[in-house]
C-alpha cells in the first residue's frame, strides 16, 4: 500500500501550486494521493490491466501539464477524473457502438434493474472484472452514465453518437452485466 | 439526476471510492516520459525565432520613434528641414580649399596672447602645436558653428521639442504590444518584480564621418573610453508557466569618463565626462527549471527616454568644448534621445525564500544608432556589458489574462 493512506495536512491547493511551480515533490503527493483511485477509473474503462496503466500514465503527463487549467472551481479530485475518462475515451473507435451481442435479446427483462441476491457480497475487483469483460460500447456508456453521471445528452456529445444509441448500449450492458451476475449466483449456489 | 437502476447504483457506490494500487514503475514512467517533453520543448529553431522576432520588434520600435523628429522639423515654423540642414551641416564641415585658407587657428595666430590661452585653459603653444600640427588644417567646430550659430540653435531646440513625445510613451508602447510574440492565451501567468544594480564595462568607439577627420577620431579613440558604469533597474514581468515571460520597468544608468592627456612639457589635463541615461527595455524571455536554478534566455530592446551630458572634450585644434546638456550655449555634441539598443542576457534566479528569488543577470546591449549629433563630425557608438544582481518578487499567486 505504498501509494494508499497518505496521512498529510497539505491542502490540494497546495499541491497544485507547487505542480505549478514544477516542484517533482508536489507532484509525487498528487500522486500518491489520487493514483490509487484513478487506477480504478482507468481500470473500467480500460480492457485489461496494461491498457488501464497506459492510460493512467497519460492522463497523469496531461494533468501535470495542464495544471495551470486547473481553475479551482471544483475539486481536484473531480477534474483528475474527467482527464482520466477523457484520456481513455481518446482511443475509442465509434464501431465499437454499433456491435451487438448476439443471444443479449433473449435474455429475460422482466425486471432489468433488478439487484440479483448475491450482488452485495461480490467484491470491488469483481465488479471491475465484469465491467471489463463487457464490450467497448457497453462498457464506455455503462460507467459514464452509471458511475460518472453524464446524460444521454453529454454522452452523445462527448462520444459523437446519437442519443438512441447511448441508451441502447446502456440497457444492453445492464443486461450483460444482470446475466453475468445470475451466472456466479448459480456457481455460488 | 439520471434515473438510475440499483444495479446502477450499487456499481456506482462500491466503485466510486475504491482504490487499486499501480505499478511502482508507474511513477518513474511518468517522470521519464515528462523530463522528454521538457527536453523537446525548446525547438532547435527557438533562438532563431526569439531573435527574429526581437529584430523584427526593434526595427519596427526604431522606426516608429525616429518618425517624431522629421515630424516636429516640420512643424517648427521658419526652420529648415531637418534633411536639409544635416546636408548644409555636413558639407559645412568637409573643409573647401576656401574653407581651409581662411581657418583661423587660435593657437597659431594668437601665439603671445597669454589672456585668451588662461581663458581657454589651452595648454602651452608650442606643445598643442607638436600635437596637433596634423589637425591643424581641420576646421574648429566651435569657431565655425559661430557662422551658423542660428542653426544649431535651431537644432537643438528641435531635439529639445522632442522631450514632449515622452508624454505619449506610455500610448505608443501599448500600440507595440500587439507585435510581441505570446504563445499562450488564457493561461495562468505570473507577475514578478526584479529590482537590479550591475557594474557595467562600456566600450566607445568614435568613427570619423569623413576622412578629414580620421586621425582626430583616432586621437580621441585613444584618450577616451567610457570605462565605468552603474545601472540601476526595477522591472515588472509576466510569465507563463511554461516559462515564456515579457518584461519591462525602467532604467538609469550614470556613466562616468575620466581620461587624462599627457602633454609634451609633462603637463596632465584630466577630463570628467558623466552621462545619464533612462531606458524603457522590453525583454522577451523563455525560461526553464535545472532543478531549483531558473535557468532564462532574455533579448529585447531598450527604447532611451533621455539622455544627459556633462563635460568636454577636446576639439581638433585642442581647444576645450563643453557639451553640458544642461548649460545654454554649449556645443550640442550629443543627441538629447537614442533611440533603441539591443539586449541579450541570460537570466540565472535561485529561490531564498518565500515567493523571492535571487537573480544574476550577465548581458551585452548595443545601442544602434551613434549618440553623436547627426551634425557632429563623429559618430560614436557604444557597447555595454555587465551583470546585473538583485532580487525578484513574484506578486500574488497567479492571475488569468481575459
Amino acid at each position: 500500500m505504498r501509494y494508499l493512506n497518505i496521512a498529510s495536512p497539505v491542502e490540494d491547493y497546495e499541491l497544485v501550486r507547487g505542480c505549478l511551480r514544477e516542484d517533482r515533490k508536489y507532484q509525487e503527493a498528487i500522486f500518491q494521493r489520487y493514483a490509487g483511485k484513478l487506477m480504478v477509473v482507468s481500470l473500467r474503462y480500460a480492457r485489461h490491466r496494461m491498457e488501464a496503466e497506459d492510460i493512467l500514465q497519460d492522463a497523469f503527463i496531461r494533468i501535470f501539464d495542464h495544471i495551470d487549467q486547473f481553475q479551482g472551481k471544483g475539486s481536484l479530485e473531480g477534474w483528475m477524473r474527467r482527464i482520466v475518462v477523457n484520456t481513455a475515451l481518446k482511443n475509442i473507435d465509434k464501431k465499437s457502438f454499433s456491435s451487438e451481442i448476439i443471444g443479449l435479446d433473449n435474455t429475460p427483462e422482466d425486471n432489468p434493474g433488478a439487484l440479483p441476491s448475491v450482488f452485495p457480497q461480490l467484491h470491488e475487483e469483481e465488479l471491475l472484472q465484469l465491467i471489463q469483460q463487457l464490450p467497448d460500447g457497453y462498457r464506455i456508456v455503462f460507467n459514464m452514465y452509471a458511475i460518472e453521471g453524464y446524460s444521454h445528452a453529454e454522452i452523445s456529445d462527448l462520444l459523437g453518437i446519437q442519443e438512441s444509441t447511448s441508451r441502447s448500449q446502456l440497457v444492453k450492458a445492464r443486461k450483460m452485466l444482470q446475466t453475468q451476475i445470475l451466472k456466479i449466483q448459480k456457481v455460488a449456489v | 439526476m439520471n434515473p438510475k437502476s440499483p444495479l446502477d447504483e450499487l456499481f456506482r457506490r462500491k466503485l466510486a471510492n475504491f482504490e487499486m494500487l499501480p505499478p511502482d514503475t508507474l511513477w518513474e514512467n511518468i517522470q521519464l516520459e515528462r523530463s522528454k517533453q521538457q527536453k523537446t520543448a525548446l525547438k532547435w529553431w527557438s533562438p532563431w525565432a526569439i531573435s527574429a522576432a526581437v529584430l523584427l520588434t526593434s526595427a519596427l520600435l526604431y522606426q516608429q520613434f525616429n518618425k517624431p523628429l522629421d515630424a516636429i522639423n516640420r512643424d517648427i515654423p521658419n526652420s529648415k528641414s531637418n534633411l536639409s540642414y544635416l546636408e548644409n551641416q555636413h558639407q559645412h564641415h568637409l573643409p573647401s580649399k576656401e574653407s581651409i585658407n581662411k581657418i583661423i587657428i587660435p593657437i597659431s595666430r594668437k601665439k603671445n596672447d597669454k589672456k585668451r590661452m588662461n581663458q581657454t585653459s589651452v595648454p602651452q603653444t608650442s606643445a598643442m602645436e607638436e600635437i596637433f600640427t596634423p589637425l591643424q588644417i581641420m576646421p574648429d567646430p566651435v569657431q565655425e558653428t559661430s557662422e551658423i550659430k542660428t542653426e544649431v540653435k535651431s537644432s537643438f531646440s528641435s531635439f529639445s521639442a522632442l522631450s514632449g513625445i515622452h508624454i505619449t510613451l506610455p500610448h505608443e508602447l501599448s500600440l507595440y504590444s500587439e507585435y510581441l510574440p505570446v504563445p499562450f492565451k488564457k493561461k495562468l501567468w505570473f507577475a514578478k518584480i526584479d529590482f537590479l544594480l550591475s557594474q557595467d564595462v562600456i566600450h566607445n568607439t568614435l568613427i570619423s564621418k569623413s576622412a578629414t577627420f580620421e586621425e582626430y577620431a583616432a586621437l580621441r579613440n585613444k584618450h577616451e573610453d567610457l570605462n565605468r558604469s552603474n545601472s540601476f533597474m526595477i522591472r515588472m514581468g509576466i510569465s507563463t508557466i511554461k516559462g515564456w515571460g515579457l518584461r519591462s520597468g525602467i532604467q538609469y544608468s550614470r556613466m562616468r569618463q575620466t581620461f587624462s592627456r599627457q602633454m609634451p612639457d609633462a603637463s596632465n589635463t584630466i577630463t570628467r565626462n558623466t552621462f545619464e541615461t533612462i531606458d524603457i527595455p522590453l525583454i522577451l524571455t523563455k525560461e526553464q527549471m535545472v532543478g531549483k536554478l531558473r535557468i532564462g534566455l532574455s533579448a529585447g530592446t531598450y527604447l532611451n527616454m533621455t539622455f544627459n551630458q556633462k563635460g568636454s572634450f577636446y576639439s581638433p585644434t585642442g581647444s576645450l568644448i563643453e557639451f553640458t546638456s544642461s548649460k545654454p550655449g554649449s556645443y550640442p555634441a550629443f543627441k538629447n534621445r537614442l533611440g533603441a539598443s539591443l539586449y541579450n542576457g541570460l537570466t540565472l534566479s535561485y529561490p531564498i525564500g518565500n515567493s523571492l528569488e535571487f537573480m544574476a543577470e550577465p548581458y551585452i546591449r548595443t545601442r544602434i544608432p551613434s549618440i553623436s549629433a547627426d551634425d557632429y563630425v563623429l559618430d560614436q557608438k557604444i557597447w555595454y556589458g555587465g551583470i546585473f544582481i538583485g532580487i525578484r518578487k513574484q506578486i500574488g499567486k497567479g492571475f488569468y489574462l481575459p
